[in-house]
């Protein structure tokens, strides 16, 4: 077995290595590139292949476990240079040879180390080559690559391994901190390189086996599911982590071939990854996951059976090595890599000309690739460096924005639609947040001398006014109207008629018993009584299926305009729905807006039934029906795409974005569109509804659409400028900039729903400055770092604003909402939930006499529930045409 | 308690009620009405017929309106509405917005 005779090979060379290379660690660095290299030949079976080599360089980790990075570079580096060295190893010298010069060819200009270590590999990697001839399929992969039909193993860690010289020295060293090392040094860990090389080596493993570049593919393998970057040496960026990353996934993606080892060198990489200090906790983790990724990898890639695993393996060897060559602690040591790797060079002209090409192909396909990466990979990796550069989020880094599109869009994004975002930055939005900073940095400035420093950054002055007493007397009567309703509610089954009651009085009477649990039978049946236009029932959950059909059996529905029956999963199943609203083609003329939330027993077919028996239906709300599938929005779409305006879709567990996204884009009048709760929509699905029906798009609900990023935020201010009403609820991935394109780009927002969004004070109150005057309702529940800022910039221009919601905002003191409340002369409505901080000073010192303050003080319960606009039509944006 | 403080408030079956008018003023109808600019007849001889609300619902509601007064005033005491007065009531309270 090539097993075997690699294990017999390896060993001897490595020692040799060893003190050739004169590095520090010693014995065990020459080990761990042959471990890695036999482990790429040696597929299948190779656990105990991969064991073996690795064997050695096992322990040689393990005693490096002291978690000094030096050790752990320095075995990498004796990887690097075993590869390099390739004397040993020629076995796989071959099979490097081949990868390398992919490699080569598409890393480009990549390093010289790198191609010198490549063309090591492929060294190493020729002469077991022949032996590991077992694998065809290897060779196969190997083909793709552009290497002859060997297995391609040690080309491919060869490959790997020369693409990671190049750019691990950037992605995986800076980490590392990869010292004195010329190339090595290129740069710091850029997490935004790093998830760029990511992507594409994960591009290239889904796309593209033709490209010369194995080392791309084998990037790609190594990454597993979401192992783009792999390739992060040749992007050069991302650092360690990036390939550690890459090389964790490509277990994941090893698994398929059966091969999960992790190979003890791999872990000990992993190990002595994790401990050095120059990476950050996230990274080390990282890579270390990745390095044992990588190393089971390398392990699997013997076995499986596409080579392209393999090559994954010993690309993440590679990387692994060229991490620990570039690693701080050795710097000599990666010169000597380096050197042994020009060295080998020499010996080996063609190769290395070979792998050169392939380097630089890779590289190429790296830089060219946009982000196709698993999206679990990104996700994760995108988090990671988010988290990391949450500190740089206030900043508009257009690069940081740059890299969200390209990570999380899902599809290509051209270099250069990154760049133009750039372009639009000096808009009213950056000014407005300029003028903030400065105002701020003055504020600082001024108070420099000053000892209190209570009042945060802007100060705000506010004081209570005296003759605060008068004014709030008036608000304290309660109407006659509400005394009336109170009444009725009491007594509402001595209600005996509602004949002549508007409609207003009848939603609201309906809203109070449904509030309170009155509700029953009886009232029901006034309110279906004779021919009624307006049918408002919040809450059905106390209907039985067998009231509800006798009720609306006698019910003459010619005149219903609105129909409101939420709640209603338990009396309303589709045969309930054929006996009684939907009983004949046309019972519904005049039916302009439904509502049937949570009829969780409505499926499609019931839904087609009620569509055709409204034709006139302009506004359904199908929140919660779980039964619905994409089928069943086809068929609203086919049957009113032409005329529907309002489309509300919450929590719909049954749909999918992308399956519905051609039914959506049918409605040609969609004015209203919530998607609340559907976690599969994407940023691809939001660019594209939104750049063809986006124009006529007045509200757009995508609260807990977490994968939604800034550049969703982008399309939809680009497209949607009659935008009335947007809900970002919960959307944590978005950043300040999203709020400067909300700004620049939709001018018309009157109802801002922000809850549990990371942005900042500036960015807040720049929004308002740009757009505070349009403004009528406005949520910034639990935006956390809303303070002075925003204070200021909402007493001074929010004229409109009607509904405040601050809830949990902490920052914001008694003075700032005394000034709130005191300039927002139309407020009514101020949420205050959560907001421990405030105290009577505010409470009985503000003087506008009409708000009302909810969340403090034992309130009762549903007086903070959201109260329907009476006054509203049955379309919230359009007028109602006469009925046909 | 001068001529010009007064307002008539005039039901469907002919009855006057007159009343100050600042307890005319807690419904916002009435008082855009009489506030209102330009030459209405309200205006000039500060009297609204309501040709809608019967006689008792009247009476009513010019009760709700000194109550208001004495409960923003501070004797906040309770406002007892005889049931089957209710619905009639509230449809009323509802047009003259108080």
């Amino acid at each position: 077995m090539t097993v075997l005779r690699s294990r017999e090979v390896a060993p001897p060379g490595m020692t040799l290595k060893t003190p050739a290379k004169g590095v520090d660690i010693g014995v065990f660095e020459p080990e761990t590139p042959a471990k890695t290299l036999e482990g790429l030949n040696h597929q299948s079976t190779t656990s105990p292949l991969s064991l073996s080599p690795k064997a050695p360089c096992q322990d040689g980790k393990e005693g490096l476990a002291a978690g000094s990075v030096h050790r752990r570079s320095a075995r990498l580096a004796s990887k690097l240079d075993l590869t390099e060295g390739l004397e040993t190893v020629k076995t796989f010298s071959r099979k490097r040879k081949r990868l390398d010069a992919g490699n080569d060819g598409s890393l480009g200009d990549g390093l010289n180390l790198a191609t010198a270590s490549t063309e090591k590999k492929d060294d190493v990697g020729i002469g077991v080559g022949d032996v590991m001839l077992e694998e065809p399929n290897k060779s196969d992969s190997l083909v793709d690559l552009g290497n002859s039909g060997q297995s391609s193993d040690a080309v491919e860690s060869v490959k790997q391994g020369r693409r990671r010289r190049k750019f691990g020295i950037d992605v995986e060293l800076s980490d590392l901190m990869l010292v004195g090392q010329g190339q090595n040094e290129k740069k710091v860990l850029n997490l935004r390189s790093g998830r760029r090389i990511m992507k594409s080596g994960g591009e290239k493993r889904s796309g593209d086996s033709s490209e010369g570049v194995e080392s791309n593919d084998g990037d790609k393998f190594y990454t597993g599911n979401d192992s783009e970057c792999m390739s992060s040496g040749c992007r050069g960026n991302g650092g360690v982590m990036n390939e550690s990353k890459v090389i964790a996934e490509g277990d994941g993606y090893h698994s398929i071939n059966n091969v999960k080892k992790v190979t003890g060198e791999e872990k000990g990489k992993s190990k002595v990854l994790e401990k050095a200090s120059f990476m950050s906790g996230i990274d080390l983790l990282k890579l270390k996951s990745e390095v044992k990724e990588a190393g089971g990898n390398m392990v699997k890639t013997e076995k499986k059976v596409e080579a392209r695993s393999t090559r994954r393996k010993d690309k993440g060897k590679e990387k692994l090595v060229e991490s620990g060559s570039l690693s701080k602690s050795s710097c000599s040591v990666g010169r000597k890599s380096e050197n042994k790797l020009e060295k080998e060079n020499d010996d080996t002209v063609s190769s290395s000309s070979l792998l050169a090409d392939s380097m630089s192909s890779q590289n190429a396909e790296q830089t060219d690739m946009s982000v196709t990466a698993d999206r679990r990979v990104h996700k994760v990796r995108f988090r990671e460096i988010a988290r990391r550069n949450a500190s740089r989020f206030a900043h508009f880094s257009s690069q940081e924005e740059e890299d969200n599109a390209a990570d999380t869009s899902g599809r290509e994004i051209p270099p250069s639609d990154i760049n133009t975002e750039t372009e639009d930055w000096p808009g009213p939005f950056s000014t407005a947040m300029k003028i903030i900073r400065d105002r701020q940095m003055n504020a600082n400035v001024q108070r420099h001398n000053s000892l209190s420093d209570k009042r945060g950054v802007a100060s705000v002055t506010w004081k209570p006014k005296k003759d605060r007493q008068c004014n709030l007397q008036k608000q304290l009567v309660p109407s006659l109207q509400d005394l009336c309703l109170t009444i009725l509610v009491k007594n509402a089954d001595a209600i005996t008629s509602l004949d002549c009651i508007p409609d207003v009085l009848r939603r609201r009477l309906s809203q109070l018993l449904c509030d309170s649990r009155r509700m029953g039978d009886h009232f029901f049946g006034l309110l279906v009584q004779g021919s009624p236009t307006e049918i408002h029932l919040r809450d059905c959950s106390w209907l039985s299926e067998e009231i509800f059909t006798r009720t609306f059996e006698a019910c003459d529905t010619s005149n219903l305009t609105v129909l409101q029956l939420d709640q209603c999963g338990r009396c309303l199943a589709d045969y309930v729905l054929f006996g009684t609203l939907a009983r004949a083609s046309n019972c519904l003329p005049a039916l302009t807006a439904a509502s049937l939330r949570a009829a969780y027993r409505l499926s499609d077919v019931g839904l087609s039934a009620l569509v055709s028996a409204a034709p006139s239906l302009r506004s359904i709300n199908l929140s919660q029906c779980s039964l619905l599938t994409s089928d069943g929005i086809a068929s609203l779409a086919a049957s009113l795409g032409s005329v529907l305006r309002e489309l509300y879709l919450d929590d719909c567990q049954g749909l999918e974005a992308k399956h519905i996204l051609s039914a959506l884009l049918e409605f040609e009048q969609l004015e209203v569109l919530s998607l609340a709760g559907m976690e599969t929509v994407s940023d691809d699905f939001v660019s594209r509804f939104v750049s063809e029906r986006g124009h006529k798009i007045k509200e757009l609900v995508l609260a807990d659409c977490m994968k939604l990023t800034d550049s969703s935020v982008r399309v939809i201010a680009e497209y949607c400028s009659e935008l009335c009403a947007i809900d970002l609820s919960n959307l944590c991935n978005l950043t300040d900039t999203a709020i400067g394109y909300l700004a620049n780009g939709c001018q018309a927002i009157q109802a801002l729903k922000l809850c549990r969004n990371t942005f900042s004070d500036e960015a807040v109150a720049a929004y308002l400055e740009t757009c505070g005057d349009t403004l009528r309702e406005l949520s910034l529940s639990n935006v956390k770092q809303v303070a002075q800022n925003t204070a200021i910039s909402l007493a001074r221009l929010s004229r409109n604003l009607q509904y405040l919601d601050l809830s949990w905002c902490r920052n914001l003191t008694n003075e700032a909402l005394g000034l709130i409340v005191d300039g927002c002369l139309s407020l009514k409505v101020l949420k205050l939930f959560g907001c421990s901080q405030v105290t009577d000073v505010f409470l009985l010192g503000h003087s506008n006499p009409e708000v009302r303050i909810i969340g403090l003080k034992m309130k009762p319960l549903l007086e903070h529930l959201e109260v329907p606009d009476l006054l509203r039509g049955p379309l919230h944006y359009s007028s109602v045409s006469p009925s046909l | 308690m001068k001529k010009e403080d007064m307002v008539k408030l005039i039901s469907a079956d002919g009855f006057e009620f007159v009343i100050d008018e600042k307890a005319a003023m807690v419904s916002q109808t009435i008082r855009n009405m009489l506030t209102s600019p330009g030459s209405f007849t309200e205006t000039q001889q500060r009297q609204v017929t309501f040709p809608d609300i019967s006689t008792t619902i009247l009476e009513k509601i010019c009760q709700y309106f000194y109550w208001s007064l004495q409960y923003a005033s501070g004797k906040e005491t309770e406002f007892h509405i005889e049931p089957e007065l209710t619905l009639e009531l509230m449809m009323a309270a509802n047009y003259l917005h108080t």
